[in-house]
């Protein structure tokens, strides 16, 4: 009778048990689900600041404003104001930071305190990044080191001082930060001085420190070349001014400039041939450079000057011609830009009909695109507002990525969400109490206690668990809701954004359009401008060559006698 | 004299060259200074970039509890001792002999790193129980030597996240690199 009533306790356990099994993967699944709810684990602060640094020093500004919560930018004042400042945003709330950061002055360490005048610097406060800078000379690595004394030449050059930026410079040290540093110098000495002695030593310097092997290196020793050159070529040195010049390089910014003021120099040598080569040279680049119409006018003038009458006729029909084209491709970008707006004619990449002439390539550097391009950003209010535009442009893709996620989260919980209702579904739990209710009645009818205790325990482990399970899978079902419910918030925001971000584009580009179309205006007088003098200087060959065939004696032709 | 009268002046004109050179003349570099930004545009701008700040913040968090939960998140950081003379090329990542990262190092990127910065190589989820994550590191050394350096952690993934942070210094007697692992 006992081993009959064990067998058949022995099967009420395992029964019990594979009914719990059952429910435990079900709690199991609905735990798996709740699990997408849990908050993001504290990630240690130690390696929270490195992230945060990381971002701001890499220059993903926007990432680093993003990705932390508020209180982890309270926390590093200064990495916040960093990447305030990398990203824009307003002045007073960046310094507000830095003033944060400062609370505890002496536990600042020497990192911390150029950052500190890094972010000063960049925001225009001079006294204050001057401030912080004090005392690190010997407390930064090498290439902070070389930022740190930039920053604090350009400063003293800002504040007056530029005997003082000369003493932060006469440190040991080189590279692309000094180089530019002492370029800032030469320009400081050159405005303030006729006497260009000073500015042309602290270009040799500048020279000297930069390598010259990146890009911007390059770029920037061929600033330093045009600008000695041109000093020299002031102080009537133009053998030394000429061989500044042919040291730029072709493919520089400057080229087509240098390429003029190469032949500038070589006319005062009185050098005639080699000037109209040089000029030639400059030829090849788009008229609407400066460099390239004083080329275009010169080269008649230099012919002229060295008694080719016939060369220079032509040389001027030839600039007439240019500027004649010029003339009507300048209305041409207006129309299109009126038309169209900046954004369409040169910013972004088109295929509208009308743009197809303005954007062959004839040499792939040279299209009339980038020329046009490159003028209209020489105009400072023109760059800063292209560089505003650009950056809501990358806004709006940003948006638009997640608006793309936040469809694929809505398709997959809807999916999470049935998933779950039809297991949630499957368990009933009046069904689920009734059998519990029947095994306790049964463990109550057994008479052995040791059975007894058996089966009452797995009955109140499973109601234990039956509870459990009820609660799990009502918060499970309210949280996919609510997640769900924040897809959908998220989503109608991240649409609001956009549609906010298109009006804005929209509104910088016809600010764009109507400054550029301001400077076309200026452009277009400059070039009829240069259009009169050709004809005026091919009428003045015509006339003497009239005069040469039939010599007048007395020009007042009898009148007033 | 009379020839040259009509002859275009900016070039007998020494004022004129000046004024040209000027113009030429690239203005001095002083780093990224802006005009402070007043007109209604730019404050319209600067409203629409805070929306958006705080918006990708919370959406930043939302994909974050939604795709790796904390029981099973494992993320791998990667740092550089300030000091080091090795040059980070490229990183490969495999968490079990599966590639789950790889990475090309910019200049930028690895000044920033010298400079005390730490990046977030890799997040996933990941169930617990003992793994291992292998780190191919590859770059310059001192006297421009190339070295291609791999380093395997063996690690256990308990019910909570794991995070493993990575160090890049080198061995101050023979300038080799040399790979730490540090975990939370």
């Amino acid at each position: 009778m006992v081993s009959a009533l064990f067998a058949k306790v022995t099967l009420l356990t395992r029964h019990v048990k594979r009914f719990a099994h059952r429910f435990a993967n079900l709690l199991l699944s609905a735990l798996l689900l709740l699990c997408v709810s849990l908050p993001v684990a504290a990630v240690p602060d130690s390696l929270l600041e490195g992230v945060v640094k990381f971002e701001v020093e890499r220059g993903n500004y926007l990432g680093a404003l993003t990705r932390f919560s508020k209180q982890t930018h309270e926390t590093y004042p200064i990495s916040y104001a960093a990447a305030l400042t990398g990203f824009g945003m307003d002045k007073d709330s960046i310094l507000s930071q830095l003033t944060r950061s400062k609370v505890d002055k002496k536990s600042l360490t020497a990192d911390q305190r150029f950052r500190i005048g890094r972010v000063y610097y960049k925001n225009g406060e001079c006294i204050d990044a001057l401030k912080a800078f004090k005392g690190l000379t010997n407390k930064l690595g090498l290439e902070e080191k070389q930022e740190w004394a930039f920053y604090r030449a350009n400063c003293s050059i800002i504040l007056g001082s530029k005997k003082k930026a000369a003493q932060v410079l006469s440190d040991i040290l080189s590279g692309l930060w000094i180089s530019h540093a002492y370029y800032n110098l030469a320009m400081a000495y050159s405005e303030a001085s006729t006497n260009k002695t000073k500015a042309v030593v602290a270009l040799r310097v500048a020279s000297s420190l930069n390598p010259g092997e990146t890009r911007a290196e390059k770029e920037l020793n061929d600033r330093v070349y045009f600008a000695a050159g041109s000093f020299y070529l002031q102080n009537e040195k133009a053998r030394l001014a000429s061989d500044f010049f042919k040291k730029i390089n072709l493919d520089s910014m400057i080229a087509p400039q240098a390429l003029y003021m190469h032949g500038v120099a070589l006319l005062e040598q009185k050098d005639f041939r080699a000037a109209t080569q040089s000029w030639f040279s400059a030829r090849k680049y788009a008229t609407i450079q400066q460099g390239v119409s004083e080329a275009l006018l010169a080269i008649p003038y230099a012919f002229e000057g060295s008694g080719y009458t016939t060369q220079a006729l032509e040389a001027y029909l030839e600039a007439s011609d240019s500027f004649k084209k010029e003339l009507g491709r300048i209305q041409k970008v207006k129309g299109l830009i009126r038309k169209y707006g900046v954004r369409k004619v040169l910013i972004e990449e088109s295929q509208l009909a009308d743009l197809e002439w303005f954007l062959a390539k004839d040499v792939a550097k040279n299209t009339q695109r980038a020329a046009y391009y490159s003028y209209l950003t020489q105009d400072s209010e023109i760059y800063d507002t292209i560089h505003t535009m650009t950056e809501l442009q990358l806004l709006r893709d940003n948006q638009q990525l997640w608006r793309d996620e936040l469809n694929v989260f809505s398709v997959s919980l809807k999916s999470k969400s049935s998933g779950f209702k039809k297991k949630a579904g499957a368990f009933s739990r009046q069904t689920f109490e009734k059998k519990i209710k029947a095994l306790n009645n049964k463990a109550r009818k057994v008479a052995n206690p040791e059975a007894k205790s058996v089966l009452l325990e797995a009955a109140d482990e499973l109601a234990a668990r039956e509870r459990l399970l009820s609660k799990k899978i009502k918060a499970g079902r309210s949280k996919l809701s609510s997640q769900q419910k924040s897809v959908k918030s998220y989503q109608r925001s991240v649409d609001k954004n956009l549609k906010a971000l298109n009006v804005l584009i929209e509104k910088h580009d016809e600010h764009i359009s109507e400054m550029a179309i301001s400077r076309l205006v200026e452009l277009e007088s400059s070039m009829t401008a240069n259009f009169e003098k050709a004809e005026q200087g091919l009428v003045h060959i015509l006339e003497t060559i009239a005069e040469a065939n039939n010599p007048v004696r007395n020009r007042l032709n009898g009148r007033y006698q | 004299m009379d020839k040259w009268l009509n002859l275009p002046k900016n070039l007998s004109n020494p004022m004129s060259v000046f004024l040209l050179v000027l113009a030429f003349l690239c203005s001095p570099v002083f780093a990224e200074n802006g005009a402070p930004e007043t007109s209604a545009l730019a404050s319209e701008t600067l409203e629409l970039k805070q929306q958006i700040i705080d918006l990708n913040r919370k959406l930043y968090q939302f994909e974050e509890d939604l795709l790796h939960p904390v029981e099973t998140q494992v993320a791998v950081f990667l740092a550089m001792a300030p000091d080091t003379s090795f040059s980070l090329d490229s990183i490969e990542l495999k968490l079990d002999n599966t590639l789950i990262s790889s990475y090309l190092y910019q200049e930028k990127e690895i000044s920033a790193l010298k400079r005390g910065g730490v990046q977030k190589l890799y997040v996933g989820s990941l169930e617990d129980g003992k793994h291992k994550l292998t780190a191919s590191f590859n770059g310059q050394g001192g006297g421009s030597r190339y070295y291609r350096r791999k380093k395997a952690m063996p690690f256990v993934k308990k019910s909570k996240a794991k995070y493993i942070q990575l160090i890049v210094g080198e061995d101050k007697r023979t300038g080799e690199p040399l790979f730490k692992v540090k975990q939370w």
